[in-house]
């Protein structure tokens, strides 16, 4: 069952995260924003807040340090309210619109370039079998779903409440996603909670391994079981392997918030 | 991810591997369950045989040519050493005469006989195939005795793969199939005081393995007294006492894990080494509990099959014979006095927990399990098969010198994991 309060948290803090890398791949959504510097900040009543930090052409999000809910510090250009989380989700799903309350001189910039600039997005996550034959799309839709899937992860770990069950039987350590240096991103975990950090660990407790893009993109699609996939030799595992037989649980839950 | 640098003599994998291929088409993973190679923990999977041709005492073949010293012993089963002749022709006799008929034999009578005979708190004996399907028996016996729905288990204990055994959020499990499970640590005596506390008059059974072996963490045995406080508690409050004999029964005490350890559960259940690799299991118990096992419905098409039972008659006396639970302990104490000083030796620590006989072991230099993994694929490599996430088994064919080449290769293979790390 989907808890509409985590569908907000994965895609404020999954996919939202995804529009980091939308200006490396897409040339028209870079240009987008190419001439600004702005910040938008995403208040969703009951759920949290984030600011979308945009610098002439590159996009960083921020959330609230130490994992608070709303911002103390630090001031956006705009700010979007969003008094549920049904209602962010609804935005996501077109059919509601954000409430400005800050930044209405920016208006034109929002509803214009902006709102392009995240609709660019769609393209990226929802392939079709004639895009993915692009190398450079199958690369970029790999890499932005695996980033979007690992930070849906958390939030789904932290606050699902199947998923916490999981959760909370994971052992301490790190979990390192290696797509043979192609792609990293971990799994901090300790007492039950996890944080999506991206980069390489230094010493992770436990490593989840990719022969390349196409295996990983094979398991993030369905197409291949995990199963198939590590006795082919595609992926694996090393390690503290009882740490990912109690993310699995959660891994299947991912495409249920994702739909 | 590298492949670790092949030893000469190892000829590879290969006819595994197309023989997997195939498979992956027509069976869903290839090899489910246990033996797979994810669930088997081959890491990297290119160091490992997928398949067997044949097997032999204590050793098996895969399909490449390798030969290997089985330290895994079909996870339990072979006790007596693979294709034992004794146990072999008992099969063989019987199976000329009649199997999976629409009776059952004579057989059936002389192995509860037997049981009853060999196992300490046993007044009889009902028979099925697989560990699980006991295990789900003593569920519904306890119940039917009692009238109460809760059971207690430990966590991290493995009981078969029935719903009621695993846990939510595995794939196929709902909340309602484990709703009636309370679960306590192991060794934790007052955590299943509180239980009881708190569930008063509700609880039908306490089920757990005699000592605690899950995956991938050292194996506890019981605290001192621990077992005959559990005793009083469920006598005093009308609990069903369970022991899971399935792993370890036979590799401790032919009388049941339970003498070993000094208490008198009401049920204890067998499978895998009772009739060394034949199909079978056996739940047993008490007077007190046969009026509730005979109430309840439970059957399948083959439980009545009687080759398996002169299997398991003929394995019994073998083990007697041989003195077989000592033997394997004695075994299993060599071998790992032996390895432990291997590892010293390169300067890495083997830390061996369990009983001897069913021992498990992991290099603690690291927490993460990586060099037991890379021991692991260097031994099977050389001929020695382990694994690094379960715990192993002796049988009672294994030889002073297999025991003696498998502390050589062990040596080895520390020398290539130290050399990699320290």
């Amino acid at each position: 069952m989907v808890d509409q309060a985590v569908k907000a948290r994965v895609h404020l803090y999954g996919l939202f995260k995804v529009l980091e890398l939308l200006p490396e791949y897409d040339g028209a959504a870079a240009a987008l924003i190419a001439d600004r510097k702005v910040t938008v900040e995403f208040r969703v009543g009951g759920v949290g807040q984030v600011r979308l930090h945009m610098d002439h052409g590159k996009v960083r999000l921020e959330r609230p340090a130490g994992g608070a809910e709303k911002f103390t510090g630090g001031s956006a250009d705009v700010v979007l309210w969003f008094p549920s989380a049904a209602h962010l989700n609804g935005m996501i799903a077109g059919t509601k619109q954000p409430i400005p309350i800050k930044g209405f001189t920016k208006l034109g910039f929002l509803s214009g370039p902006f709102t392009k600039f995240m609709g660019s997005l769609e393209k990226w996550l929802m392939p079709t079998d004639e895009l993915l034959k692009d190398p450079d799309y199958f690369a970029a839709n790999t890499r932005m779903t695996a980033y979007l899937a690992f930070h849906a992860l958390s939030e789904i770990a932290n606050f699902d409440s199947l998923a916490k069950g999981s959760a909370k039987a994971i052992p301490d350590g790190v979990i390192q996603l290696d797509v043979q240096g192609d792609l990293g991103l971990y799994l901090t975990c300790r007492g039950g909670h996890l944080e999506t950090t991206v980069g390489c660990h230094p010493s992770p407790r436990c490593v989840l391994w990719f022969d390349d893009l196409a295996a990983l993109n094979d398991l993030l699609s369905n197409r291949v079981h995990t199963y198939d996939l590590v006795a082919l030799g595609r992926m694996g595992m090393r390690g503290f392997v009882p740490m990912i037989d109690h993310l699995n649980p959660i891994l299947g839950q991912i495409a249920g918030y994702l739909k | 991810m590298n492949d670790t640098n092949t030893p000469a003599g190892w000829k590879g994998n290969a006819a595994s591997r197309e023989l997997f291929n195939r498979a992956l088409k027509v069976i869903p993973t290839g090899i489910p369950g246990h033996q797979g190679p994810v669930e088997s923990q081959f890491i990297p999977i290119s160091s490992y045989p997928f398949y067997v041709d044949r097997a032999k005492d204590s050793y098996f073949w895969d399909l490449d040519g390798n030969r290997y010293i089985d330290y895994m012993c079909a996870y339990g089963p072979n006790v007596l050493g693979y294709n034992n002749p004794v146990v072999d022709a008992a099969v063989d006799e019987q199976r000329r005469k009649g199997d999976c008929m629409a009776l059952p034999s004579a057989r059936q009578v002389e192995l509860a006989e037997l049981l009853c005979e060999t196992i300490e708190i046993a007044d009889w004996a009902f028979f099925a195939k697989n560990g699980g399907d006991v295990t789900s028996l003593a569920v519904m016996v306890s119940r039917a005795a009692t009238g109460r729905k809760k059971i207690v288990l430990v966590r991290g204990g493995y009981h078969g793969v029935a719903p009621w055994t695993q846990k939510v959020g595995k794939a196929g499990i709902t909340p309602e199939d484990v709703a009636n499970n309370l679960y306590v640590d192991w060794n934790n005596f007052e955590q299943f005081e509180q239980l009881v506390r708190d569930n008063p008059g509700q609880i039908a059974m306490f089920i757990a393995t005699p000592y605690h072996h899950p995956v991938f963490v050292d194996n506890e045995l019981p605290a001192d007294g621990y077992w005959q406080k559990v005793q009083k508690l469920c006598n005093d409050n009308g609990i069903v006492l369970v022991v899971d004999d399935i792993r370890c029964g036979f590799r401790l005490s032919l009388e049941g894990s339970a003498h070993y350890f000094g208490f008198k559960p009401d049920l204890a259940c067998y499978c895998k080494a009772l009739a060394n690799g034949q199909s079978i299991s056996a739940l047993v118990g008490t007077n007190a509990l046969r009026n509730a096992v005979s109430d309840v419905f439970y059957t399948g098409s083959y439980w009545t099959s009687s080759a398996a039972m002169a299997g398991a008659i003929a394995t019994i006396r073998e083990l007697k014979r041989l003195d077989g639970a000592n033997l394997m302990l004695a075994k299993g104490k060599m071998l790992t006095d032996g390895m432990v000083a291997a590892a010293a030796d390169v300067g890495l620590n083997l830390k061996v927990s369990g009983v001897p006989s069913m021992f498990y072991m992991r290099i603690t230099n690291d927490d993460s399990l990586a060099m037991s993994q890379e021991f692991c694929a260097e031994t099977a490599m050389r001929g020695v098969f382990f694994v690094s996430h379960h715990n192993h088994f002796t049988n009672c064919s294994l030889t002073d010198a297999d025991i003696g080449q498998t502390i050589q290769v062990a040596h080895e293979a520390f020398k290539v994991v130290a050399a990699r790390h320290l």
